[in-house]
Parts: C-alpha cells; sequence; structure tokens
C-alpha cells in the first residue's frame, strides 16, 4: 500500500487580490466552512490531490498585514505561527504589486516558507505592463507562479509549485536589511532572545523586530519568561537610542517607510511599461465621480435600495403564492393519504396541521429571501457596497455609528445572525458592539411572515403601507437606541473611516449564486431543524394531556399561554395562543406564524381565526411586539459570541422592556382615539 | 504641508506624515498610504474623499482625511 503523503497549506492575500477564486480554483466542490477557534470569523477548508499528495488548503482572511492591530490579522498571524502550515501561498494582485508584496515581506520576515502567486496577469498585459517574475523571485527567495484565477489559468502550475515545495522544504533565505542603526539593535536582542527565552514558532529575527516596534502581542509573548524584564529594559534601551537617531523619531514608522523603500525599488527594477500608456482616469473612477457625489450619493443609494426591494416583492410574490399552494395541497393530500392507510386521526394531525402546516408557513417566505440574498449577493460583487457604507458615512456619524456600520445593517433585513458577524469589519471593539446591539431592531425577513399574515387580515387595503411602516420603525429603534446606548456605554470618538474602494466589475453569476446559496441555507437548515421540532412540540403540548381537545385550552400548551397572557393583556393580546406564539417565537421569529398556524388549524383558517381574536389596533401591537420583544435564539447566541455574555443579557432584557411597552402604548392610545 | 481633507479633486499629492494613533497609522500604511507615498485625489468635494493610484483606490472618512498631511507634486 502506498502512504499518502498529506500537507496543510495556507492562502494569505489581501483583501480582493483574488484569493478567494483561488482557493475556489484549487479546492473546486470540497470546501468546508467552519468557525476559527474562539471567534465567529469564518474559516474555508478545502483539499485537492496533486501527483499523489493530498493538500489540505485553508483560506485565511484577507489582510494587508500581519500586526495585532485587528481581529483579522491576529487569526492569520495566530494560524501561520501555530497551525503550522507546510506552505504558504502568497496571492497577490499584480496591478497593484508594492502594496500587496507589503504583506509577503511581513510573511517572510516570519519565517514561513511562501510560494508567491501573482495573480491578474490578465490585467497586466492589458495594461501594457511587463513584469520579470524571475528577478522577483530571485530578490524574495521565493518561487513565482502566475495565474488569472478567474478564467482558472496557471492553476495546474500552482498545484505543481505547492506539492513541489514540500520536496525541497524551501527555507526562507529572505532578509530585510533595515540599515546599521536598527540592525545593531536587532543583533542585540535576536541574541538575548536565543539564549533565553523560548520563542513558541516565533523566529528570533521577527520577535526583536516586533519588539522594536512596541507590537502588544510580542510583549505578551514575552510575559513569564525567565528574562522578561531584562529583556525588556534592552527594547526600551534600544527604543530611546534609535529615536536620538532616527530622522522622525518613529521607529515603527521608520521600519514601514524601509520595507516600502525597498518594495519600490524592487518594482522599478522588475517591472517595464511599454511607452505611450499614460494612466488615465478609468471607468471605475469616472463612476465614483458620479455615485460618491456629495448630492448625488444618497439618492442613488436610497433609489438602488427601493428597487431591490421592489424587486424582491414583486418577483417574489407571485413565486410564493406558488409555494403556498402547494404546500395547502401537500398537507390536504397527506392527511388522506394517511387516513387511507389506516392510520388514526392523530397522525393525520400531526403530519397535515403539524408538520406540514408549520414548515409550510415558513417556507413560503423562500422566495422573498432567496431573492433578498440574490440583491445583496449582487451590490457586494458589483463592488458598490463598498460605496454605500461610504456614502452613509456622514449620516451614520449623526447617529453616533461607524460607515461600516452600515453594511451590518443592511444585511439585517436579509437574516441577523449573519448580519452581527459581519461587524466584525469595524475595527474599533466599542463601534462593533454597538452596532451588533442595534442590529435586531433591523427587521430580518423571518418576521415578515408574521406583517404578512396581520397585515393580509386586517389592512388589505394598506398592507404595504403597514408592512413598510414595521421597517420604518425598526430602524427608528434602532436609530434611537444607537443614540441612547453611546451616550450611556460607549461615549467616544467613532473610529475615522479608511476603506478599499475595490474597482466596479460585473459580477459572475456563478459567484453571485455561490453567496447567495450559502447564505439561504441558514434559513433552510433553520427551517428543516428549530421550526422543524418547535412545531412539533408545539403540535404535541396542543394535544396533550391524552383525551385533551386538540389545541384547546385545557391542553397543555393552554396551561402555558394563561400563564403568561396576563402579562400581554394592556397590548390588547392577552390571549393564550398569542402568548404561546411569542413565546415559542423566541426561538426563531418564522415560528410566531407557524404556531398559530398549528394552534388555529392550518393555513386556510389561520386569517378567519386571527380576524376574531385580535382587532387592528391589537393586531398592530402584536405585530409591533414580534418586531421588537426580543432577538430569536440564534442571534442572542451570535450576540453572546461576538460582544459577551453581559450585551446578550442587555439586548434580551431592553428589547423585552421596549417592545413590550410600545406595544402597550400603541394598543392603549388606540383605545383611546377610538373611544374619542 | 497641508491636510488631505483640503486638496482639490484631481491632485496629485505626497503623503508626508500621518497623525493619530499606532493603530490608525499601521492601518493606513499597510493599505499604502505611507509617508512618500504618491496618489492622486480622486474625488473630493466635502464629502468623503477618494484617493488612488495604479491599482488601487481608497475611500476615506474626513476625520480621517484630516489626520494626513500632504504636500503637492507637479508630474
Amino acid at each position: 500500500m502506498v502512504m499518502q503523503k498529506g500537507m496543510t497549506v495556507a492562502l494569505a492575500g489581501n483583501p480582493n487580490s483574488g484569493k478567494t477564486s483561488i482557493f475556489n480554483a484549487l479546492t473546486g466542490a470540497r470546501q468546508h466552512v467552519g468557525n476559527w477557534p474562539g471567534v465567529t470569523v469564518e474559516r474555508k477548508e478545502g483539499h485537492f490531490t496533486y501527483a499523489g499528495v493530498h493538500v489540505t488548503v485553508v483560506d485565511l482572511p484577507g489582510i494587508y498585514g500581519l500586526t495585532s492591530y485587528s481581529l483579522d490579522e491576529r487569526i492569520a498571524r495566530d494560524f501561520l505561527l501555530h497551525g503550522k502550515p507546510d506552505l504558504v501561498v502568497a496571492v497577490v494582485d499584480t496591478t497593484n504589486l508594492e502594496r500587496n508584496l507589503y504583506l509577503v515581506l511581513q510573511l517572510l520576515e516570519l519565517g514561513v516558507p511562501v510560494v508567491l502567486d501573482l495573480n491578474m496577469m490578465d490585467e497586466i498585459a492589458r495594461k501594457g505592463i511587463e513584469i520579470d517574475t524571475v528577478a522577483l523571485g530571485q530578490a524574495l527567495g521565493v518561487r513565482v507562479v502566475t495565474t488569472v484565477a478567474n478564467q482558472e489559468e496557471g492553476i495546474e502550475a500552482l498545484k505543481e509549485a505547492i506539492v513541489e515545495s514540500e520536496q525541497h522544504h524551501p527555507a526562507p533565505t529572505f532578509k530585510l536589511d533595515y540599515g546599521p542603526p536598527v540592525e545593531e539593535e536587532i543583533t542585540r536582542l535576536q541574541n538575548m532572545l536565543e539564549r533565553s527565552t523560548n520563542l513558541d514558532g516565533y523566529s528570533s529575527r521577527w520577535m526583536a523586530i516586533k519588539l522594536l516596534e512596541g507590537d502588544p502581542e510580542a510583549q505578551r509573548q514575552l510575559k513569564g519568561q525567565p528574562q522578561e524584564e531584562e529583556i525588556m529594559s534592552t527594547v526600551m534601551a534600544a527604543t530611546v537610542r534609535l529615536e536620538g537617531r532616527l530622522e522622525d523619531g518613529d521607529i515603527e514608522m521608520a521600519l514601514v517607510e524601509r520595507r516600502y523603500g525597498f518594495l519600490n525599488g524592487l518594482a522599478k527594477a522588475i517591472i517595464r511599461r511599454k511607452t505611450g500608456m499614460e494612466r488615465r482616469l478609468d471607468i471605475s473612477e469616472r463612476i465614483d465621480r458620479i455615485v460618491l457625489n456629495k448630492y448625488l450619493g444618497i439618492p442613488i443609494f436610497l433609489t438602488l435600495l427601493w428597487g431591490a426591494f421592489q424587486l424582491i416583492f414583486t418577483l417574489g410574490g407571485p413565486v410564493a403564492d406558488l409555494v403556498d399552494a402547494f404546500f395547502t395541497w401537500l398537507g390536504e393530500a397527506s392527511a388522506k393519504g394517511i387516513l387511507a392507510l389506516g392510520a388514526p386521526e392523530w397522525a393525520a394531525s400531526l403530519v397535515a396541521d403539524g408538520i406540514i402546516g408549520g414548515i409550510g408557513s415558513v417556507l413560503v417566505f423562500l422566495p422573498n429571501i432567496l431573492l433578498l440574498f440574490l440583491v445583496i449577493a449582487i451590490l457586494e460583487d458589483s463592488g458598490y457596497m463598498a460605496r454605500a457604507a461610504f456614502v452613509m458615512d456622514r449620516l451614520m456619524h449623526a447617529l453616533g455609528l461607524h460607515g461600516k456600520s452600515f453594511i451590518p445593517l443592511i444585511l439585517g433585513f436579509g437574516c441577523n445572525v449573519p448580519a452581527i458577524m459581519a461587524t466584525r469589519t469595524l475595527s474599533s471593539e466599542k463601534d462593533r458592539i454597538l452596532t451588533i446591539l442595534i442590529n435586531p431592531f433591523i427587521s430580518c425577513s423571518a418576521r415578515l411572515p408574521i406583517y404578512v399574515l396581520f397585515a393580509g387580515a386586517f389592512f388589505a387595503q394598506a398592507q404595504g403601507l403597514i408592512i413598510f411602516s414595521l421597517y420604518v420603525l425598526g430602524i427608528i429603534v434602532a436609530i434611537g437606541t444607537a443614540l441612547l446606548f453611546r451616550r450611556l456605554f460607549f461615549a467616544h470618538e467613532i473610529a475615522p473611516l479608511v476603506m478599499e474602494l475595490p474597482p466596479y466589475r460585473l459580477p459572475s453569476v456563478r459567484s453571485v449564486l455561490i453567496h447567495m446559496w450559502e447564505r439561504s441555507r441558514l434559513f433552510l437548515t433553520k427551517a428543516g431543524t428549530i421550526i422543524a421540532i418547535t412545531v412539533i412540540l408545539v403540535w404535541a403540548l396542543a394535544s396533550l394531556p391524552p383525551g385533551v381537545e386538540y389545541a384547546s385550552e385545557a391542553s397543555l400548551i393552554g396551561g402555558l399561554g394563561r400563564l403568561l397572557a396576563p402579562l400581554l393583556a394592556p397590548a390588547g393580546f392577552g390571549f393564550w395562543q398569542a402568548a404561546v406564539a411569542l413565546f415559542f417565537g423566541i426561538l426563531a421569529k418564522e415560528v410566531v406564524v407557524g404556531t398559530l398556524g398549528t394552534l388555529y388549524g392550518g393555513e386556510a383558517t389561520l386569517t378567519v381565526a386571527i380576524q376574531s381574536a385580535f382587532t387592528p389596533v391589537s393586531a398592530y401591537a402584536f405585530m409591533v411586539m414580534s418586531l421588537i420583544y426580543i432577538p430569536c435564539i440564534a442571534t442572542i447566541g451570535a450576540i453572546r459570541r461576538e460582544a459577551g455574555w453581559r450585551w446578550a443579557l442587555l439586548s434580551v432584557t431592553y428589547s423585552l422592556l421596549l417592545g413590550w411597552l410600545l406595544a402597550v402604548i400603541i394598543f392603549q392610545l388606540g383605545q383611546l382615539l377610538r373611544l374619542a | 504641508m497641508f491636510p488631505l481633507s483640503l486638496a482639490t479633486s484631481g491632485q496629485w499629492v505626497q503623503i508626508c506624515d500621518l497623525r493619530g494613533g499606532r493603530g490608525v497609522r499601521m492601518k493606513l500604511s499597510q493599505m499604502g498610504l505611507f509617508p512618500g507615498q504618491v496618489v492622486q485625489v480622486i474625488l473630493n468635494d466635502g464629502g468623503p474623499i477618494v484617493v488612488g493610484r495604479d491599482g488601487f483606490q481608497l475611500g476615506l472618512g474626513k476625520g480621517m482625511a484630516r489626520q494626513i498631511y500632504v504636500k503637492p507634486v507637479t508630474s
């Protein structure tokens, strides 16, 4: 038997360097998405086999460097040092060589073996630029491969380079010379570190450089080591000496300039531009002058948003009706079928009312949700989403938020869980937590079924307007909460905004569909798991104790509902079915409709049933309650993971109180107006 | 030397100095805005500011642009 050899390769690169395309081209469909330990940042892993070698590819987060200032960079750095990859493939956007190579320099300084992948070579050719890849490889001491990832060019050569590196074990030989004063100090520190310290995988030179830069993570690494004090005092002395000798006295910036200085020289030596190709304003820049214009920016953005919602609801509606009809038919047909087989009535009820009725009332919204995520994927892949954050920056500032808070808020209209995960792009912890806390008030797609049901039953004439008002109310609550919490918990300057504006491109159908699917899958699995289980549980509790009339007040669930109902009386829906629906709605908001469907005996009779149970005012109060009263379990979990228990607890308490209070105010005001 | 927020659209400038905390300065540098770098101001109409050069384009909030000191370059 031949032992199959295996190796692990990490993919590193700047955001927008085409890293994801390379990952997809290398691994095809053999991917697995998980989380990095301790954080919810997505960790993608894939596999391929080449020349008998089994290769595991780990996709690192897109990063600009290896400082410890941002979460993404810390994750990448930790994996490079402790995950012990056999090789790092550095993916480089060749059109922006100098900046992309800055990260490569840091990888080389870290002491990891690197294969350099010059990506987007087609654009280089189009711009009339030639690159001497041999000289580049020699200067950095690495093997260089060229690719055009989105056309899958050069992928075989890349695989070959990866697998061959295993045989050659390319020890990194590259060493950047920082000039005499700095090098003296580096050598001095390196000697001390090598003598006394457990470096835990860090190279002594890297560690010495990071200590001189004052990197907090490197200092932490040193904590508790026998020679800690001696080394730190040497670092201090070195810092004082260097600050005196360097021009502007800032060591960290001096090292940065030195690295860029080297890269600038390197670029000059290897890049040849064909003459007659002057830099002109490219299409992206022309579009940006309009899209980012002071006066046009916001109107353009709002028009796009309005168009997106139109598309989602006008196109999604008819398809949703079809799904609805299908489940109604399926429920009736399966009940008949089960009874015809001689099964007892309760089994037919379980399948028809419980499972198909409950899950069906939720899956009806799949078309809308698919379309919503399609629109979001198009906005992201085309490059517009980054601009939207940018356009909204000033407005967001006025609300005490960061421009980048805006993308998670938009994603919240789809589902708050990925939206909360998306806040990790915010570098300030306080901005990030605030953005997380207001996110649940952005009305996610799971709440839509509730609005559609109640607005249809009570406000048929003004259905659209009523639903729209709930979305607006959610936004108002989010803004109010932001202003309040900013004042209460996060009194500080909002971190300044800087973000890459990737060139506009026509999104590829494949990648948009992959994006859409990845996100919608969450909704589907939810429908298959949490929602299905809850609906069956509700059905069982409504059928017990044995002999009780199904979904009557005497059932177990009726007892639970009666316990909670008095609390809801001031809001106008103090009856047990509403209490039960809201109670189980904590598991997932779609369940509110699913539960009502199960309790009132299926979709067909649901509208009539709620029309007799609610008044228009209490129906509106109920919708407001459903919008605000609590984030669903999955969202609470996401808040806890991203921000911690205390914030999750605050979010739950605050939204419960606020939701109840608003529902009560609306109902009582409505009553007053009616009396008057 | 003047803050980037005062540069005009279309102007080429060289970055002279980055102010602000360590984290911010490192971030700007890694994203390609380091002292000595030459960039074109693509858009500055009173809102956020866009700068770029071959291969990349960055958007900067007003607050950020005030921390970046530049001088004009004639090309």
